[in-house]
């Protein structure tokens, strides 16, 4: 990896409008200062409809325990990793496949109920002065894990190719034509907001409804564009031909496991790269998620969730499961062989929360969520154990009825084990200064 | 939907509604309970006086009797006072723990199993009572208008609205264009479901910069046209195999046969040269074509549309290839292009030559020494090749044959140059010429009178453009940008600062635009909110001529869709295995069908029975062939006859609708019987409790069961049975027809000891009247036509008033409903008379 976009900061000054205070651009900072702290990176990957719980619930709380038949794939990097159950969000609760839409929020649902923010872009408001982008959402049907304070959920992309491009091409009009693109859209959005305000003047300070939102959108955008600009005198990283042959290529998301492994090959560079330090991947929206056809699986993975206790439903969702939890693990794999700025690995510095909104999907069961915490022993997370927030609150895990599982999975055993404690220690973590997040009443004890 | 219509009960008495529980309990035991509680009631009127007798409502008797004993003042479990919930469902303070005593209630965990329990008709009632009034006000919190309104155009009206006021065609559909649209029960343009992030702002300015290159190019675009013969197409110019026809002394042409399984390319934008966005357009294509089907099997089917896959591509246009192999047809068509754009021609068929079948043989087929001229020449000129005809000369597979094509674009017509004359100031225009310019087309635009003052900003930000040193077109430019950026644009703004209840005719003329053609009034409509005469006759004369004109296309092709949640179709697609008749192009034709369907009695002015049963319906080959119908003899949609040994005809029995409620393996009855409880009565019913048991796979060692019998054990459990009755046999009427809406008599089961078992339509609706089948099912919703006819008007409302409608909206609807009564239930008169209504005149 070459660092030339290293640059010195007079240099990015040149040219740069007077109508904003410049970024600190963190390929400024000198490669190896002393006492200079890592990033501190998070990435949150989604699996749709719940898993197997059968085949998935590890039984024993604590240090030692041992692997499921699905986690198996992680054992390598069983220092890297935390296994939670019993969390739960309480929200979620009852509310089907919308569990998808909170997992990352903790917010209530309903149509008159307007999300929340989810933690990844509360945490991206403290990551993304320092660099190119704000975040980045990735999913394979274009409706990311992310929502803004307005509680508006933001779109993401899905094709390989297309990432890359947004996160590494330089655009090939030039720096000129940019500036003065930028230039007139800067102009026209603040046109926008001036009109508006014209407007709000007259109105009381209640029943604005949509209008508060289309400013607060309006105003974000002229704030990312004035930002752009100012990026635009920094060069674009330079990529290594074997890393840009390997990312920079349109994977058909029927070969499900290339595409996965590709979009976290992606994900990879961008953090290696510094390109942003916050990224979301849903694999799949609830009533989308990959079918594997390499392993003969042609059902989404709702409709294998919802298998009616069929044997061989059942099998086939283990298997899904078992294959999405392969590629987390090629992704911790690849953070760990990949070096940060220091030379450490980037899986210190990146927290990674993978799993899903529901636990039991035949019957929407969103309680004692399937949910793996990895990395980021940088930022002060320690590993080894199961953490079982069921232990205490119930009478041992019992698999083989399978009902009374089910009934753990659907309703909560611990109904204070909420999951915004974990995504609000994440966001402490990831220097976001708050003592509560979403519906949070504690602080998940992870040490 | 309309579940937000139902009586309001506030001001109900809780005695009238006791004297009904205890009707429907036969123990005595129980009527003194409800002595008691009454007694209880009379003391609690006393402490609480006329506030609570406002507030009662009919499920209090159920809460006291099974739930305040352990969640009220004498005991306080889980911190939960069911007494003292906020009753105010409108506010919507304790809607969640409403909605999860729904959840307990429904699940069975409520009551505990200790204490007495309910029967199934009380816990019936108690979960619809509830249920509806937590709908309700969630109905009115969505309904709520501030003093100014904001409805975001749907990607569809934007379109429309574009090419309405500027003659430009762009899609927003395109990847990385404007975001998909939130949909709410199927309804694409519903204001609150319509937000706004930062994205949506970035994707408003990129379309609208796309949407003004093209309108104003810095050089004007020439239409050009390209041909392409087989040869070039398919033989790389064709003069080696040109030579070897020679040689043989063939005097037939070289032809391309394209067999389904293998892309062939259509279009290609190299052909004309360098094509970038700015190429856009109208594309014109003819071409010469001929179909070859097998005995027995399927008329082949042309697909045209970007590559998707190996062997498959998106249906851009579908064409059925009937002409024989001798006497080809020549096929003309219009097509919009994004460019650049590559299109390749897909013969879609069930029985297609894919890799896994053949890798050779489709090889074999695609090299370049594979030639065609005629069937009856094939083993003459390829001795070694794979068969694609028989000894009699029959084609084994549905193939089509090629012989020319013909590109002409991208062309503009005169009308859509037309529409943006006079939008640009003339060179060396005043600032004042500029800006009277601006408001011109800002009026158009924003769809209202528009003061100078408004676009003060816009013509700043055009005057610093120039102090910075751009042209006047370029600096003109960014005012452009800023109009169609503005909020006044994107959204259909209704209402002032000063909160008024009734529409201005300016918004009473763009939702009226919007309500029928999708997109911004014309210059006559704006003429009439201009002079005042969107009231009375001028307002009918208004209304006939908006259904009379070519644009309430986009009503017949939108209102249909979205009512109907015709998107869901596909989205689980059937298992190829289980269904291997089904292909993209029966999905395409089953989708083509309800639309044609509903053009027809609109066009017709038939009443709205006609979608619940009919002797007809709107077929081509395809639907034809899957329903078992004479083959027509040309190859678009067509009016066909009905025998009711087709057990077809309504919207009910549609492919398209009985498929897209199933999962890609099987039916789903209680899905179905859902979407008929939306779709025909306007009623969503309570959502199902969170921890149901699956339903148990069929052991191998014990006899096929059918769903149904697997189901019937929802009404074993009063818990289940209190919402199933009256969800399933609206589901079950239809077991009949499999997942992919085909007639059958016997379920197929693949585990089992025995035959597949036979199935049964049979039901009684939750009101007792029973039926046999689907025949008579579709009889007694004719019976009952007023509840459909109220629930399509509350459909056609929700759809023109961008809104979900409220228990406010009754009278409204009440009106028109009664409208309809008298013109007969036809629907143009009803979709004229929801026009024309008071309701849409108001805020």
């Amino acid at each position: 990896m070459t660092q030339s976009w290293q640059i010195n900061r007079r240099h990015a000054l040149r040219g740069l409008g007077s109508f904003i205070a410049l970024p600190l651009l963190n390929c400024m900072r000198p490669l190896h200062a002393a006492g200079a702290e890592s990033p501190r990176r998070s990435a949150f990957i989604y699996i749709p409809n719940g898993v197997n719980t059968l085949d998935y619930q590890i039984t024993t709380p604590g240090e030692g325990y041992a692997f499921s038949r699905s986690l198996k794939p992680l054992e390598k990097h069983r220092n890297s990793i935390t296994p939670i159950s019993g969390l739960h969000h309480p929200g979620g609760l009852g509310h089907h496949h919308n569990c998808q839409k909170i997992w990352l929020t903790g917010g209530q649902l309903g149509p008159t109920d307007r999300n929340t923010i989810s933690v990844d872009q509360q945490m991206a408001e403290v990551t993304s002065p320092h660099t190119r982008f704000h975040s980045l959402e990735i999913s394979n049907k274009g409706e990311s894990l992310a929502w803004t304070a307005d509680g508006i959920r933001l779109p993401g992309m899905s094709r390989c190719g297309e990432i890359f491009a947004h996160l590494f091409e330089e655009p090939k009009s030039g720096t000129v034509a940019q500036r003065r693109a930028l230039r007139r859209k800067g102009s026209v959005l603040d046109a926008n907001l001036e009109e508006v305000r014209s407007l709000e003047q007259k109105m009381g300070s209640e029943d604005k409804g949509r209008m508060s939102q289309y400013l607060s959108a309006v105003r974000e955008t002229e704030i990312r564009t004035k930002r752009a600009d100012a990026w635009l005198d920094v060069p674009r990283p330079k990529i290594a031909d074997a890393d840009r042959k390997r990312n920079d290529r349109d994977v058909s998301q029927t070969q499900a496991g290339d595409y996965f492994r590709t979009v976290y090959d992606l994900i990879v560079l961008a953090f290696q790269t510094d390109a942003t330090r916050v990224v979301t991947f849903s694999s799949g929206l609830e009533g989308q998620g990959l079918a594997i056809p390499e392993l003969g699986i042609s059902q989404s993975r709702h409709e294998l969730s919802h298998h009616n206790g069929d044997p061989g439903h059942m099998e086939k969702l283990t298997q899904s499961d078992t294959f999405s939890v392969e590629q987390f693990s090629y992704f911790l794999t690849r953070l760990a062989e990949t070096p940060d700025f220091d030379g450490r690995p980037l899986l210190d510095s990146t927290m990674s929360l993978f799993g899903s909104g529901m636990a039991y999907g035949h019957s929407h069961g969103n309680a004692n969520l399937p949910l793996v915490l990895a990395g980021g022993t940088g930022c002060g997370l320690k590993h080894g154990r199961h953490v079982d927030l069921n232990q205490g609150h119930f009478e041992g895990y019992q698999l083989d009825t399978p009902s009374h599982h089910y009934h753990l999975c659907s309703r909560p055993a611990n109904t204070n084990a909420h999951m915004s404690n974990l995504l609000l220690v994440m966001a402490q973590k990831m220097g976001v200064e708050t003592g509560r997040f979403g519906d949070s009443n504690s602080e998940l004890d992870l040490g | 939907m309309s579940d937000s219509f139902r009586v309001c009960r506030r001001t109900r008495f809780a005695f009238c509604e006791m004297q009904c529980v205890s009707q429907s309990r036969p123990s005595s035991v129980v009527t003194s309970v409800v002595f008691m509680l009454r007694l209880s009631f009379v003391l609690f009127v006393c402490f609480a006086g006329k506030e609570f007798v406002a507030g009662a409502e009919p499920f209090e008797g159920f809460l006291a009797k099974h739930c305040v004993g352990c969640h009220g003042s004498d005991k306080v479990e889980r911190d939960l006072r069911i007494d003292q919930l906020s009753r105010d469902f409108e506010a919507g303070v304790d809607g969640h723990l409403w909605a999860e005593i729904v959840e307990r209630i429904n699940a069975g965990e409520m009551p505990p199993k200790d204490e007495p329990q309910p029967t199934e008709d009380e816990i019936s009632a108690v979960i619809e009572q509830l249920d509806s009034r937590v709908r309700e006000g969630r109905a009115a919190r969505m309904a709520a208008r501030p003093p100014v309104a904001h409805y975001r155009l749907s990607r569809r009206e934007y379109q429309n609205t574009v090419y309405d006021l500027l003659g430009v065609r762009y899609d927003p559909t395109q990847p990385g264009e404007l975001n998909a649209d939130p949909l709410w029960h199927g309804f694409e343009r519903i204001g609150s479901q319509l937000s706004l992030s930062p994205s949506h702002v970035e994707r408003y300015y990129r379309a609208a910069e796309t949407v003004l290159a093209r309108a104003f190019r810095a050089a004007p675009i020439e239409a050009q046209t390209v041909r392409k013969t087989a040869a070039d197409l398919r033989y790389d110019g064709g003069k080696k195999q040109q030579a070897y026809l020679d040689r043989f002394g063939i005097k037939r042409p070289l032809r391309a046969l394209i067999f389904p399984g293998r892309l062939q390319q259509a279009f290609r934008p190299n052909w004309f040269g360098r094509t970038g966005s700015e190429h856009s357009g109208l594309y014109r294509a003819r071409m010469q074509l001929s179909g070859i089907r097998p005995p027995g099997g399927q008329t082949a089917h042309l697909r045209i549309g970007k590559s998707t896959g190996e062997e498959s591509n998106e249906g851009l246009i579908e064409l059925d290839i009937l002409a024989p192999e001798d006497e080809p047809e020549i096929v003309e068509f219009e097509l919009f292009l994004e460019m650049p754009a590559s299109l390749d021609f897909n013969v879609v068929a069930t029985n297609i030559i894919d890799r896994q079948k053949g890798a050779h043989y489709r090889n074999a087929l695609s090299q370049p020494f594979y030639i065609f001229t005629h069937s009856s020449e094939t083993s003459l000129l390829n001795p070694t090749a794979p068969k694609m005809f028989d000894e009699e000369g029959n084609g084994i597979y549905s193939t089509v044959l090629l012989d020319w094509i013909e590109w002409e674009g991208p062309i503009e017509s005169e009308a859509e140059r037309a529409t943006r004359e006079g939008v640009l100031p003339p060179d060396g225009a005043t600032l004042e010429l500029v800006a009277k310019h601006l408001q011109q087309f800002a009026q158009r635009a924003w769809r209202r009178p528009v003061i100078q003052d408004e676009l003060r900003h816009y013509l700043t930000a055009c005057e610093s453009e120039l102090a910075a040193g751009e042209n006047v077109a370029s600096a003109y430019q960014v005012a452009l940008l800023g109009v169609l950026t503005s909020r006044n644009f994107t959204y259909i703004v209704e209402g002032e600062p000063q909160p008024r209840e009734r529409l201005s005719d300016w918004e009473l003329a763009s939702r009226l635009a919007y309500f029928l053609w999708s997109s911004m009034p014309d210059e006559a409509l704006f003429d009439a909110a201009q002079s005042g005469a969107l009231t009375g006759d001028g307002l009918s004369i208004q209304v006939d001529r908006m259904l009379a004109d070519p644009k309430i296309e986009r009503f017949i092709d939108d209102f249909p869709r979205q009512w109907l949640q015709l998107h869901r179709l596909g989205m689980f697609p059937p298992d190829s295995k289980l269904y291997p008749q089904y292909d993209v192009w029966l999905e395409a034709s089953m989708h083509e069908e309800v639309g044609h369907y509903f053009r027809e009695v609109f066009a017709n002015n038939l009443s709205i029975d006609a979608f619940i049963r009919s002797e007809w319906t709107m077929a081509n080959p395809r639907l034809c062939e899957f329903y078992g119908l004479p083959a027509p003899k040309t190859s678009g949609f067509e009016r066909v006859s009905l025998r009711p040994e087709d057990h077809r005809g309504g919207l009910l029995t549609m492919g398209a609708v009985l498929g897209l409620t199933s999962d890609g393996t099987r039916h789903r009855p209680v899905h179905r019987g859902v979407w008929v409880s939306e779709a025909i009565f306007g009623k969503t019913p309570p959502p199902p409790p969170a921890n149901v048991d699956p339903i148990e796979p069929n052991p191998p060692d014990s006899p096929k069961a059918t769903i149904r019998q697997k189901i019937e054990a929802h009404a074993q459990n009063a818990n289940c049975a209190a919402c199933h009755r009256n969800i399933d046999p609206l589901g079950l009427a239809f077991d009949q027809f499999d997942a992919v809406g085909q007639w059958r008599t016997h379920e197929r089961v693949d585990q089992g000891i025995g035959h597949d078992p036979p199935v049964d339509p049979s039901g009684t609706l939750p009101d007792g009247r029973e039926f046999v089948d689907v025949e008579q099912f579709k009889q007694l919703l004719l019976s009952d036509r007023e509840k459909f006819l109220r629930a399509f008007v509350e459909h056609l409302c929700t759809y023109g008033l961008r809104r979900v409608l409220t228990v406010d909206d009754r009278e409204g609807i009440q009106a028109i409903v009664n409208d309809a009564k008298q013109k007969s239930y036809q629907l143009k008169d009803i979709v004229r008379a929801v026009a024309l209504s008071d309701l849409m005149k108001k805020r």
